[in-house]
Parts: structure tokens; C-alpha cells; sequence
């Protein structure tokens, strides 16, 4: 099971990135495994909800990213409860974040990111998991120095 | 977490459209409006900030 930072979904979802688009679209139409916790899930909202657009269309692109999740038998969403109790600022600033930030060598935002990443992979004999980042910094780290069976991918956006 | 969040989740669970029609919606949205992507990933306390109006 892969995992996508919420740059990756933000990519795809407002389709202006052409290889975030084919990873989102590979979702929603092959049997491929992602996971998607409520930190990711949440993260994903609240980057939307800074844009400037009208709010009807940021509504109408939140609640198809929601219908994606829940839709998609191969998206291994959160739960009801799990996005209700997520507070992203709040997972951000524990201490073991900021320690484990220092040791992977990645900002403190992505470290949940990277956490779920591993606990994705640890399931039964998971395969290792690939984190799709739109960040050139975070795709340069090694986590899998640590979390042997987490691998870290850029997908360039930049143009 | 906003409530926003959870509730549009909720949403997302009774409301039944399928991802393959989320998807083409979307696509149909990406035509419609030039996203602020930029805007949407930058730290909310550095850039697009709006400057200080001082008394």
C-alpha cells in the first residue's frame, strides 16, 4: 500500500499536475492500494480551504476528494471517529515529532506522514510503502535509514 | 479538525456518488476554475499573508 502527501492529492484533485493526476486517477480506476489517514485527510482540507475561489467550488472539490476516500475499496480511509478527532496542529507539535523529525531528517508536518507510512507497511507481509511527495526536500530524505520498509518518491510538479 | 471536515466526510458517506463520478467532476471543475495551487501550499503564515495596516 502507497501512501500520498497532501501536495500529491491537491495536485491530482485540481488536476494541474499531469503525474499527480495519473496517480490519483490510477485510484480511482485500478485496484491500487493507498492509505489515507485523518492527518493526511485533514491536511488535505484545510490546503483547500486556502484557496481563493469561490467557496461553493472549494466545497464541491472537498466533498468529491471525500467521496473518493470513502468510494474507493482500495483507499484505506480513516474513520468517522479518526477525522473527528484529528487535530493536525496538535500531532504536529508533540514532542516525539519533533524528535523524530531531527532523525529522519524531514520537516515536522511530514512525520505523521512518514509514521502511518511505516505502520502501513507493517501490516501482515505488507509490501514496503512508496510516499508520493510533491517535495523536493522531503523526497530527498531517507526515512528507510529507520523505517526500512518505507521508500520515498518525487513527483516533479514543478513546471 | 473542523468540524467542517467531519462533516463533509459524513457527507461524502450518505451521499453516494461513486469515485469514478467524483472524478469526472473534478475534471469537469479543473476546467472551470484556475486553482490557486500555489496559494493553497504555501505556509499560511509566510507567503500570500496580507501585510500589516498600521495605525
Amino acid at each position: 500500500m502507497d501512501v500520498f502527501d497532501s501536495n500529491v492529492w491537491i495536485y491530482g484533485l485540481t488536476q494541474s499536475c499531469d503525474e499527480a493526476v495519473e496517480l490519483v486517477e490510477k485510484v480511482v480506476t485500478t485496484p491500487y492500494h493507498v492509505g489515507v489517514n485523518a492527518y493526511i485527510f485533514d491536511e488535505v482540507m484545510q490546503n483547500l480551504r486556502r484557496s481563493e475561489r469561490p467557496g461553493e467550488r472549494i466545497d464541491r472539490i472537498q466533498t468529491r476528494f471525500a467521496d473518493i476516500v470513502h468510494d474507493t475499496h482500495t483507499v484505506h480511509g480513516p474513520t468517522q471517529s479518526e477525522i473527528s478527532r484529528m487535530d493536525v496542529e496538535d500531532r504536529r507539535s508533540d514532542p516525539w515529532v519533533g524528535t523524530l523529525s531531527e532523525l529522519l531528517g524531514v520537516q515536522e508536518k511530514d512525520v505523521p506522514i512518514v509514521v502511518f507510512a511505516h505502520d502501513c507497511a507493517s501490516d501482515h507481509d505488507a509490501p514496503p510503502t512508496t510516499i508520493f511527495t510533491a517535495d523536493q526536500d522531503f523526497a530527498a530524505a531517507s526515512p528507510g535509514e529507520y523505517f526500512r520498509d518505507v521508500d520515498v518518491a518525487f513527483v516533479d510538479c514543478s513546471e | 479538525m473542523s468540524e467542517e471536515t467531519a462533516q463533509i466526510y459524513r457527507r461524502a458517506r450518505r451521499n453516494g456518488v461513486s469515485a469514478v463520478e467524483a472524478w469526472d467532476e473534478l475534471g469537469d471543475l479543473a476546467d472551470e476554475v484556475d486553482w490557486d495551487v500555489e496559494r493553497m501550499l504555501s505556509d499560511p503564515d509566510d507567503a500570500f499573508s496580507e501585510p500589516e495596516v498600521s495605525q
